[in-house]
C-alpha cells in the first residue's frame, strides 16, 4: 500500500463506494422503519430487496478498511477518532444482529413502536460512524 | 475581474476563512459533505437499482416520489457543503484537473437526470407497475450509477492531485 502513489487513492475510493452503499441503504431501511418514507411498501420488502447490496458496501469497507488501516497502523489505533468509529461500527453491528434483523422479517412481533426504535437507534450509531470516519481525515491534516 | 482573482476574493471572505483555517469549520463541512452523499446516495441507488430490475419493490412510480425529498435534501447538504468547501480553497481548486473532471462530471450527471425527468419520467407513472423497467430508464440508470461512480473517484483524486500550499 504504501510502495505505490495510486494505491491509497484507489483503495479508499472503493472504500467510499462501499460506504455509499453500506450507510445509504442502511438508512433507507432506518427511514422506512421510522416510517418516514415508503410507508405503503412493508418494511421486509424494502429490507430484503436492499439487503445483498447492504452487504456488499459492508463487505467492501470491511476489505478496503483494514488496507488503510495498515499504511499507518500506530497513528490510526491511537486517535480517538478512529476508536470512537470502531466502537460505533461494532455497536451498529451488534445492535443489528440483536434487534435489527429481527424487525424487519416478515413475520416479525415487533410492535410499530419498537421498529420505530430499532430504525433511529440505527441511523444515529451509523451516522457515528461516518462523522468519526470523516474525523480521522480532519485529525491528519489538523491544522 | 480574472478568474483567479475572483477565487482569491472568494477565499478571503469569513466563511472561506472559517471552513480553511479552522478545525472545527473544515470538519464540520466535511461531514456534512459526507453525511448528505449517504443520503442522497442511499436514494440514487434504490432508484437505479429498481429501474435496472435489481430491486423489484415497490412501482417505480412510488419509489421515485417516496425518494425525491430524501434527493434534494441530501443534494442541499452535499452541494451548499461542498460551495463553502471550495470557497475556502477557491484559488488551488479552480486549477486542479480532478476538481476540473468533477465538475463537468456533475453536469453530465444533471443532465442524464434532466432528460429522464422529461423524457421518461412521464412513462413510468401510466405504465403497469408490474412490467419490466423501459428501455430509456434503464439507460438513464446505468449512465447515473457510472456517473457517480466516476464524480466519487474524482473527489477522492482531488487531494493527490492538488499542488502543495
Amino acid at each position: 500500500m504504501n510502495a505505490s502513489e495510486a494505491a491509497f487513492p484507489a483503495v479508499e475510493i472503493v472504500h467510499m463506494i462501499g460506504f455509499v452503499l453500506l450507510v445509504g441503504t442502511a438508512a433507507l431501511v432506518d427511514f422506512r422503519l421510522l416510517g418516514w418514507r415508503l410507508a405503503h411498501t412493508p418494511v421486509w420488502e424494502i429490507a430484503t430487496d436492499l439487503a445483498p447490496w447492504t452487504t456488499t458496501g459492508l463487505v467492501l469497507v470491511l476489505i478496503t478498511g483494514p488496507l488503510l488501516l495498515a499504511t499507518d497502523p500506530d497513528r490510526y489505533y491511537l486517535a480517538t477518532q478512529f476508536r470512537f468509529k470502531m466502537a460505533c461500527l461494532a455497536l451498529a453491528l451488534a445492535f443489528d444482529f440483536v434487534v435489527g434483523r429481527r424487525v424487519r422479517t416478515e413475520n416479525t412481533v415487533a410492535t410499530p413502536s419498537l421498529q420505530r426504535f430499532a430504525g433511529l437507534v440505527s441511523l444515529v450509531l451509523w451516522s457515528c460512524v461516518v462523522l468519526g470516519g470523516r474525523a480521522i481525515g480532519v485529525l491528519f491534516v489538523a491544522k | 475581474m480574472t478568474i483567479l482573482a475572483l477565487c482569491q476574493w472568494l477565499e478571503d471572505t469569513r466563511l472561506g476563512s472559517l471552513v480553511r483555517e479552522t478545525n472545527w469549520g473544515y470538519g464540520t463541512t466535511q461531514m456534512l459533505h459526507l453525511l448528505g452523499m449517504a443520503l442522497f446516495g442511499g436514494a440514487v441507488v434504490m432508484d437505479d437499482l429498481r429501474m435496472l430490475g435489481r430491486v423489484r419493490r415497490p412501482a417505480m412510480a412510488e419509489l421515485l416520489d417516496q425518494l425525491l425529498p430524501l434527493k434534494w435534501w441530501g443534494v442541499a447538504v452535499t452541494a451548499l457543503s461542498g460551495i463553502a468547501i471550495f470557497i475556502s480553497d477557491a484559488t488551488r481548486l479552480y486549477t486542479n484537473p480532478a476538481f476540473l473532471a468533477k465538475i463537468v462530471l456533475l453536469l453530465l450527471v444533471v443532465l442524464n437526470a434532466w432528460i429522464f425527468r422529461s423524457r421518461v419520467y412521464p412513462d413510468l407513472a401510466r405504465r403497469d407497475p408490474a412490467a419490466a423497467p423501459p428501455a430509456g430508464a434503464r439507460l438513464a440508470a446505468s449512465l447515473s450509477l457510472l456517473l457517480w461512480i466516476a464524480i466519487l473517484s474524482a473527489s477522492r483524486i482531488i487531494g493527490f492531485v492538488a499542488t502543495p500550499g
